[in-house]
């Protein structure tokens, strides 16, 4: 009788197993953690290996998620990820070419609290100690305002340097929209980033002005 | 039977249910009368002991059990010999040949 | 001592139901045989109860031992198992229900069989000239295959169409399906022509992709705008993805590197 139990038991298991496995597919098969998802994305891209080098988690909470931005690097790329609550459909992964000549800039896509967009400056060199970005947003018509030149003091996050762009009276929200859902180095605006050492001394200069 | 004493006899049991059972297969009820009649009454098995060695039997896979219903609509557990209940039977044979030539040693020589 | 009585004592040691019952079953059928032995012999019913489960022995001694060799577990195993069972049957019909639409974008395109046919669009395609490179190239864990290539031609527009599969059997991860993974690149051929969507390149020769997914396959279709026929190249290099990478389709030798 045991033996009966044992079978019928270990047969329910392996259709209950393989019934999951269906439903899992269907469900357009979930990860659990933000790395796993991060990497399966890099590798159906054919991205390669890559050293992930920035994660932030916004505040603010979008569909049943709080907001986590990744940043991670390979030998020609740069990836940025965004990944947030349903991540069915609320995961994606962007490559970015890296800059063969220094440092590269790339921007996080999403909203970010306080109506600000992200920007990470990645492989900056070795010293540098501060970095500055300057951006000059050009003269728009479709609502956009003025041209005008913004600096952003970056902020060292192990690696990577990160610079927050803020709504501001010369600076409308649709800009900083627009910042924040850029994904090809085309669509940057134009900007300078410099990088300083310990005593002020200009390391390296990176912009995508001719 | 009490407690689990490792006697010759508690093994010879099962033994001579298998040979049994060699034969056909049978029930509990059928066991225990074939039992009596074929040792002129010498053997008259208590259930409390048969079924513990049935069940052990089937779950060691010496036995294999079919339930059927008589005509008169009882359920009756049918047990049959295995591959295994065969081996098992003769390994047990051997041990009782073992045992009762040094018996029959040791009392002739008293 | 009643024949209940008896039996509820020697099977209560089975801790899984539906073992106590088919003990009890096959006990009590014994008891049965012993009862109508009893009664044949001119005893009153009370009488042959008695004596039957008098005969039977020690019930508590008996459940004791079966007890022992009736363990519960695999019955407990047995029953959650079942209803994981059930479970997971409920949770897979439930998300078929509502997912039937996102199974039917899984599809495989239609690879042209005759000498002409229609795209979705209605256009009518002549396909002038067909190859079938064999071979096999793994990049990152898909291996790539090429089961088709053709020349078409359309009005006054040559094509070469290009078809590549990207298989796996990790069907949580297939090859991504953006046509990017294609497009994202510059084309090249044996001629020196390049080819590549207008948004990445002007410059050159005209690059369109196609994809569909299926569970383990991937699906791409490149088509290459070629100035004539004459210009059909002997190998198109295809860069796949963004890790650099690309799949070489011979047509000459009819071979895929």
């Amino acid at each position: 009788m045991e033996r009966r139990h044992r079978l019928r038991a270990v047969r329910n298991l392996i259709a209950a197993a393989l019934l999951l496995a269906v439903f899992w597919w269907l469900y357009s098969c979930p990860l659990p953690t933000r790395e796993m998802r991060l990497r399966r994305s890099e590798r159906q891209l054919l991205v390669g290996e890559s050293d992930i080098v920035f994660s932030y988690e916004s505040g603010i909470r979008v569909e049943r998620g709080s907001l986590v931005m990744l940043v991670s690097v390979g030998e020609r790329t740069v990836q940025t990820c965004s990944d947030y609550g349903d991540t069915r459909v609320n995961h994606r992964l962007e490559v970015w070419p890296k800059n063969p000549a220094g440092a590269t800039l790339v921007a996080l896509y999403g909203e970010i609290e306080g109506l600000t967009a992200g920007l990470v400056a990645v492989e900056p060199p070795a010293s540098a100690e501060r970095a500055v970005l300057t951006i000059y947003w050009p003269f728009d018509i479709w609502f956009d305002g003025e041209e005008v030149v913004v600096t952003a003091e970056g902020e060292r996050k192990g690696e990577v340097f990160l610079f927050w762009m803020e709504t501001t009276e010369d600076v409308p929200y649709n800009k900083i929209l627009r910042l924040s859902r850029t994904t090809r180095v085309s669509d940057l605006p134009p900007y300078t980033l410099e990088f300083f050492s310990g005593d002020g001394a200009l390391l390296e200069t990176v912009t995508n002005m001719a | 039977m009490a407690g689990r004493e490792k006697t010759p006899l508690s093994g010879s049991t099962s033994m001579l249910v298998l040979a049994l059972l060699k034969e056909r297969e049978m029930y509990g009820y059928e066991i225990i009368e074939e039992l009596e009649r074929r040792s002129n009454h010498v053997f008259k098995l208590k259930e409390g002991t048969l079924y513990p060695i049935l069940h052990a039997l089937e779950k060691e896979r010496c036995l294999a059990a079919r339930d059927a219903k008589t005509p008169g609509g009882r359920l009756r557990r049918y047990y049959r010999i295995t591959e295994k209940g065969l081996r098992v039977l003769e390994e047990k044979k051997e041990e009782w040949r073992g045992f009762s030539d040094a018996v029959t040693a040791i009392l002739a020589g008293a | 001592m009643n024949a209940e009585h008896w039996l509820y004592l020697a099977t209560t040691e089975i801790r899984f139901p539906p073992d106590q019952k088919a003990v009890r079953r096959e006990l009590e059928s014994h008891l049965e045989d012993k009862k109508a032995a009893y009664l044949a012999q001119g005893r009153t019913l009370f009488e042959a109860e008695k004596a039957a489960t008098e005969d039977m022995g020690d019930p508590e001694e008996l459940a004791k031992e079966l007890g022992r060799i009736h363990r519960p577990w695999w019955g407990y195993i047995w029953r959650a198992s079942k209803v994981l069972l059930i479970l997971a049957i409920i949770m897979t019909a439930v998300e078929l229900w509502t997912n039937k639409d996102d199974l039917s974008r899984l599809s495989r395109p239609e690879l042209p069989a005759g000498e002409t046919y229609r795209t979705e669009n209605g256009q009518e395609r002549t396909v002038l000239e067909r190859w079938r490179p064999t071979g096999a190239k793994r990049l990152g864990g898909y291996r790539f295959t090429s089961p088709m290539a053709w020349l078409e031609q359309t009005e006054t527009w040559y094509y070469l169409v290009v078809c590549l599969r990207a298989d796996t059997w990790r069907f949580w991860e297939p090859c991504s399906d953006s046509p990017w993974m294609i497009l994202n690149n510059v084309v090249s051929d044996s001629q020196g022509a390049e080819y590549a969507w207008p948004e990445v390149r002007q410059d050159c020769g005209y690059l369109s992709c196609e994809t569909w997914r299926e569970p383990f396959t991937t699906w791409y279709l490149a088509s290459l705008n070629l100035p004539g026929p004459e210009a059909v190249p002997e190998w198109v290099d295809i860069p796949i993805g963004y890790g650099g990478a690309s799949v070489r389709v011979n047509l000459e030798r009819e071979v895929l590197a």
